[in-house]
């Protein structure tokens, strides 16, 4: 605490710290002393006294001190705080925005995955508004003529076995009647796919013809059949002990049913399993040629079922 | 459309619209105007004709307590937020328009008002209504310790506490500051005001005489203390004597108005500790490290800073120029506003 260790001389006589030193020990009061009156630590006043004001992070808290000293010693306030406007050039506070880079660039990062999202979003809506075609990849279109040909080749002695039923007698002679009744005799009967008609329901089991599905309801359940284009061929709530028949059915067709459980069918007079495909007494399944070929392959099986 | 050209030639103003006293800092210029917040109204033409402004700010305040019948002086804040709206207005009007005085055009600049942070969502919005009123064109708020701390010039973006306590006209405002956002903050309608009500209130149960509000001011800021000092300082009041009812007058010393002043300054005392007993504790450690710093009227109470330290055993400092520091914080943080640093302000 002696005097000399500043060397920074503030206008020809002492510099602030010598002049708030002096004061105090004229006073006979230890530095301690103060410090405890002003509620700070020894260490900042030891500073302030050698001119040293880097402890106090801001020019307000030097001043502060300094008029505390000046108040308790009956100082000179402002030609104090005038000293130590001279001698201590006080860094001016800087005042600015904290940085918000990284906040930022998260921001963008999540605005590319939204876009990403946007657009997998509008692709998904485009798809899901296009005509619902599921089999198209599987099975495609033209292949649908020869396949029902081939079948109808299958079971060719089946047809003549069994009268066709009312309102399908002549084929040939009808090029407007429905398309499954017209598909042995014309190449071309894939391009036209009509719903079994209403005549066509009320169809005896003795009646069963080569390539043709029978759904037969126990009990009231709900129907829905569409071919491969989506198109729907059968959508009612059948009543129970009714039958529905497509005659020469362009496969494959997809079948949901209600009620399944209650609903028989039948493919070419050979029993369909359709339980594996129902969920809660709903049934939703493609039935395709693979089933169909796998059915007419189970002829052991068959003879045991048709018996009517 | 044609505001947007007015605001050209206009100055940005940060407006310290407080119970007392309104401070305007303009841009670039500094304190430029400051002003008590009184309006005196005129009523012209009997009781049901139209008011107009007679007075507003200095000359308004001289007439507190001594206006004929068809004057009324009032003060339209109260605690620190709006009493009444219009009148509020009008004096906003009346001060931007003074600041602007040679000004071809009417001026619409853009205007930051400070608000107690206590305040509510109405009371602030009612403030920015009024402002937006008086021509402002854009008007942004800034929480009054906030703007105090910034003219004070503590270091609020470091990540250290910074404790402000700003002791207005109604409101004492206790705020935690770290990284340019107010950590705890809390507002107790104790203030100036206060001050000298509870002076009122001892002059006239000690002496049976009333006084008058500008004179419980006056004995405020010639010899209330806060702290017992040394030295006792007297001086002499005029009031009417209860009793005769004529006036009379005594002599008041600075211990008696300290015992006048027990309740208010406790009110404040316990606040600041309240605040400090609900830093979280790192904060807390930077500030008793630090200091608390005053700001404000308040802060030129004789000794506060000593009772405020004896209390609470921190270091206390009285900012420089403790009375403009909200007004001068605002104008630094306008100044913000276009480099981007929105951090200060309120949003509504």
């Amino acid at each position: 605490m002696q005097d000399g260790q500043t060397g920074h001389d503030a206008g020809g006589g002492e510099t602030l710290g010598q002049r708030l030193r002096r004061a105090r020990e004229s006073q006979g009061l230890e530095v301690e002393a103060v410090a405890e009156r002003l509620h700070t630590d020894v260490t900042r006043l030891k500073a302030l006294e050698h001119d040293d004001f880097s402890p106090f992070p801001a020019a307000v808290f030097a001043r502060g001190y300094v008029r505390g000293y000046a108040r308790m010693f009956s100082l000179p306030e402002a030609e104090l705080i005038a000293l130590y406007e001279k001698q201590a050039a006080p860094p001016a506070v800087s005042l600015h925005p904290l940085p918000a880079t990284p906040y930022d660039k998260k921001a963008t990062l999540l605005t590319m995955a939204g876009r990403v999202f946007a657009l997998a979003l509008l692709a998904g809506a485009v798809f899901w508004l296009m005509p619902y075609t599921p089999w198209r990849d599987e099975h495609p279109a033209l292949n649908g003529a020869p396949a029902a040909l081939n079948e109808e080749a299958h079971s060719g002695e089946d047809i003549q076995s069994a009268p066709p039923p009312a309102g399908m007698a002549d084929d040939a002679e009808s090029p407007d009647a429905d398309a499954f009744s017209s598909v042995s005799t014309r190449q071309d009967a894939a391009v036209s796919e009509r719903p079994v008609s209403e005549s066509a329901q009320n169809v005896s089991p003795a009646e069963t013809s080569g390539d043709a599905l029978v759904l037969r309801f126990n009990a009231e359940s709900w129907v829905e059949v569409y071919d491969q284009r989506g198109k729907t061929l059968l959508y009612e709530l059948a009543p129970g002990g009714a039958t529905r028949r497509f005659e020469q059915p362009q496969l494959p067709l997809r079948v949901r049913l209600g009620n399944s459980p209650a609903v028989n069918i039948e493919y070419n007079g050979k029993v369909f399993d359709q339980s594996p495909h129902a969920r809660n007494s709903v049934a939703d399944f493609v039935f395709d040629r693979k089933i169909a070929a796998a059915m007419q392959s189970r002829e052991d099986d068959a003879v045991s079922v048709t018996a009517e | 459309m044609f505001g947007r050209f007015r605001r050209l030639f206009s100055d940005d103003l940060s407006i310290d619209l407080g119970t007392a006293n309104t401070l305007i800092y303009a841009r670039g210029q500094g304190i430029v105007l400051n002003e008590p917040s009184v309006v005196a109204i005129r009523q012209e033409r009997g009781p049901s004709g139209p008011k107009t402004i007679a007075a507003v700010g200095m000359e308004a305040k001289n007439m507190l307590g001594r206006t004929p019948g068809n004057i009324s002086a009032i003060r339209p804040m109260k605690d620190g937020v709006i009493a009444d709206f219009t009148v509020t207005e009008k004096m906003l009007q009346y001060f931007i328009h003074k600041v602007h005085q040679n000004r071809f055009l009417r001026p619409s600049p853009r205007v930051l008002v400070s608000v107690p942070c206590g305040s509510t969502q109405v009371e602030r919005r009612a403030i920015k209504e009024s402002a937006s009123g008086a021509g402002a064109s854009e008007v942004f708020l800034i929480e009054e310790p906030m703007a105090a701390a910034i003219g004070a010039g503590l270091p609020i973006g470091e990540a250290r506490g910074s404790m402000v306590l700003d002791i207005g006209g109604g409101t004492s405002e206790v705020a935690v500051i770290s990284l340019n956002g107010i950590v705890y903050s809390a507002s107790v309608r104790i203030g100036g005001d206060r001050f000298d009500e509870a002076i009122i209130n001892y002059v006239r149960r000690n002496y049976g005489t009333l006084i008058g509000e500008s004179t419980a001011e006056r004995i405020k800021k010639e010899i209330g203390s806060a702290f017992p000092g040394t030295e006792v300082h007297e001086m002499e009041v005029w009031g009417r004597n209860q009793a005769e009812g004529v006036p009379r007058h005594f002599m008041l010393n600075s211990n008696e108005i300290l015992e006048a002043l027990q309740e208010p300054l406790s009110g404040i005392v316990s606040a600041v500790r309240a605040a400090l007993e609900k830093t979280p504790p790192e904060l807390g450690a930077d500030v008793a490290e630090r200091g608390l710093v005053l700001t404000g009227g308040g802060a030129l109470l004789r000794d506060l800073d000593k009772l405020l330290s004896e209390e609470t055993g921190l270091p206390v400092i009285i900012a420089d120029d403790p009375l403009t520091c909200v007004a001068r914080g605002g104008g630094t943080a306008l100044e913000m506003i276009d480099e981007g640093g929105r951090d200060f302000l309120v949003l509504e």
